[in-house]
């Protein structure tokens, strides 16, 4: 459902120039679950965000169910951001002044749903993270695992054909951490959803189908 | 959709309780003191007593006197001598009236002291400024040029002495002078300076007559014209019987004088910006006055402006979020425009009723003794606009600014 074809990225800063990714090909297929490695500054973060459509690559196209974006202008990419992915950070990145349910709903707020549809979906979304009875409280009533669920409520609010998790369980000791891992499992098994997921956890990574290590921006096999 | 962005701004709002007040403490702030200031200026522009005509008038109240060597200069308002010998023959002004400052005065009655304001008048003084009598009349040529110890008192004056009693007939004794009093005007706002006064009588009662020839001090003088357009030839006028036609008795000491007439406007801004350029034309200073006012609505902005970008800045990541799940530049503009116009019309709304409150308060508690405010809803209306716009303009720019973010940037924080 997503291909990665020779990506480059390269950082210009000043008279710095980084690499932070080249000659990337990777192809993902539909409902894969798929975990990315690789040490700290490797470039990690920057092919999830490419893939994820938050940044262009240098060089390179990046496909979705077949179709080449080739064009990045902000309105085409929102709306498929919108439709097809859902995200997940490690530092969870909930909005603190709304509550619960209303993080929830904000991917369905640049959709042309009813209030009421999208009370309905954030409902269905938090009830699979089990935290359904906290709808009210704002996220820095919650603990860090219990925000993390919620900012993966959101991330499914939508109904995403990917979800890309960069380290959602970076933050969290390794209880939480397991908890996590075990909704996004079930979401895996239960809707079919794609999911690449960032993590420096050997453990974690075992339990996805496929690892994939990045080296100084590079894919080893 | 707006209602969306209408419900969140008000979550918003909620939430942030402290910026919130910050925010709507500066704009209702800003916006009393923008409106009280205005309503001030306009009831000073445009009063509602005898001064209300004053578009007709020109005003003599400030004169600068340089001796021959330009050693040495004095500055106060001109006193009668100068006065009679070098405004009464102006050509083109249609009445012309002298009359002295109100001055504080004394009596006793039943053994209280009793304060009030003495003015000493000409009758054209009468015919020239709109006074609205209760009782009685002002007197007339004869009882003036006669010397006649009648006086005309205002409502205030007659509750003190007469304990409201019709005092027409009666006597007032003030300064050790008694007189017969003849009528009896409404309160006059003290900020009608020259017509304020709380007893009126003809100059020509004076103990003394050393007051005819003294060049400064005590007088001032009004200059009228049924049509205010003549009213810049007669300043002309004015200004060329000081430079060319100065009289002095005393050429040695009172060698050249400095001085104008003023329209009413001219005098505020005069008073604000403190200049003696009598030949510059009001625009300039009024121009100048402008700058001054702008210059304080300034501060406050900056500081809102401010505010406004530090709180969007703090919220970078929330725009960065917003982003990733798919939210549009424009909406993101549209949603913190939206947020800054509800926190600016809450404000705007607040500043009117402040300013509304402070303003009666003033009328009521008598600081102003006469004051009768007008509000001005054109004022208020005009007040309320600029803060909005101004709140818009101050919100749109860090909206544009950070909305406008590249996602990845504001996830991790934004430029900080
Ligand atoms: N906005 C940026 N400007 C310059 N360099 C960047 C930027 N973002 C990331 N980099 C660099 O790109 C490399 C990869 O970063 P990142 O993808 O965040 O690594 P990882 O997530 O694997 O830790 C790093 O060397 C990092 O310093
Ligand atoms: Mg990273």
């Amino acid at each position: 459902m997503l291909t990665l074809n020779s990506i480059a990225k390269t950082y210009q800063t000043d008279k710095i120039e980084t690499i932070a990714l080249k000659e990337i090909n990777l192809n993902i297929k539909k409902g894969e679950f798929i975990s990315i490695m690789g040490p700290s500054g490797c470039g990690k973060s920057t092919l999830l965000n490419i893939m994820g459509l938050l940044d262009a690559p240098s060089d390179g196209s990046v496909s979705i169910d077949g179709v080449e974006i080739s064009s990045y202008q902000d309105k085409g990419l929102a709306s498929i951001r919108n439709e097809k992915i859902g995200f997940i950070f490690q530092s969870f990145h909930l909005i603190q002044d709304l509550r619960v349910i209303d993080n929830v709903e904000l991917p369905l707020l640049y959709r042309k749903i009813s209030a009421k549809q999208r009370r309905h979906l954030a409902l269905q979304a938090l009830e699979k993270v089990g935290l359904k009875a906290r709808v009210d409280h704002f996220p820095s009533q919650l603990s860090g695992g219990q925000q993390q669920r919620v900012a993966i409520a959101r991330a499914i609010v939508g109904k995403p054909e990917l979800l890309l998790a960069d380290e959602p369980t970076g933050n969290l000791d390794s209880h939480m951490g397991n908890e996590i891992m075990q909704i996004l499992e079930s979401l895996h098994k239960d809707d079919n959803t794609t999911i690449v997921m960032v993590t420096h956890d050997d453990e974690l990574a075992k339990r996805t189908e496929r690892v994939v290590r990045v080296y100084d921006g590079q894919l080893i096999h | 959709m707006l209602k969306n962005y209408l419900l969140t701004a008000w979550k918003v709002l909620l939430r942030r309780k402290f910026f919130t007040f910050i925010s709507l403490f500066g704009i209702t702030i800003t916006l009393s003191v923008l409106l009280i200031l205005s309503t001030a200026l306009d009831n000073f522009l445009y009063p509602s007593g005898p001064e209300k005509n004053n578009h007709q008038l020109l005003f003599i109240e400030q004169l600068t006197i340089e001796s021959r060597d330009g050693q040495s200069n004095w500055s106060s308002e001109p006193g009668y001598g100068f006065l009679k010998d070098n405004v009464r023959d102006l050509k083109l002004p249609e009445k012309i009236t002298f009359f002295s400052q109100a001055t504080e005065g004394s009596s006793y009655i039943n053994g209280n002291k009793i304060d009030s304001h003495l003015r000493r008048t000409d009758t054209s003084y009468w015919e020239i400024l709109d006074f609205n009598f209760l009782n009685g009349r002002t007197f007339d040529q004869a009882e003036f040029d006669s010397g006649q110890m009648v006086a005309v008192i205002n409502k205030k004056t007659q509750k003190n002495y007469f304990s409201g009693e019709n005092p027409i007939g009666k006597n007032i004794i003030i300064n050790e002078q008694t007189f017969s009093v003849i009528g009896v005007v409404e309160d006059v706002f003290v900020g009608e300076t020259h017509a304020y006064a709380d007893i009126w009588v003809p100059y020509t009662t004076f103990a003394s007559t050393q007051f005819e020839t003294e060049l400064m001090g005590g007088w001032s003088a009004l200059l009228y014209h049924s049509n205010p357009s003549i009213l810049p030839q007669i300043q002309q006028e004015y200004v060329n019987q000081l430079k060319n036609d100065f009289v002095t008795h005393d050429p040695e000491q009172f060698h050249k004088a400095i001085g104008g007439a003023d329209t009413k406007l001219e005098r505020i801004a005069r008073e604000m910006t403190n200049t003696e350029d009598y030949e510059s034309n009001a625009a300039s200073m009024i121009t100048m006055w402008i700058v001054l006012v702008l210059c304080f609505m300034l501060l406050p902005s900056i500081n809102l402006i401010n505010l406004n970008i530090s709180r969007i800045m703090e919220r970078s990541s929330e725009i960065g979020v917003r982003k990733a799940f798919g939210a549009k530049t424009g909406q993101l503009v549209i949603q913190f425009v939206v947020e800054n116009i509800l926190i600016t019309a809450i404000g705007g709304g607040l500043g009117l009723l402040v300013s509304w409150g402070v303003l009666s308060q003033i009328e009521a508690s008598g600081v102003l003794p006469g004051a009768d405010v007008n509000y001005n809803w054109r004022v208020f209306l005009y007040g309320f606009g600029f803060v909005f716009v101004f709140g818009l303009l101050s919100g749109t720019y860090p909206a544009l600014k950070m909305s406008r973010l590249h996602p990845v940037t504001a996830l991790k924080g934004g430029v900080r």
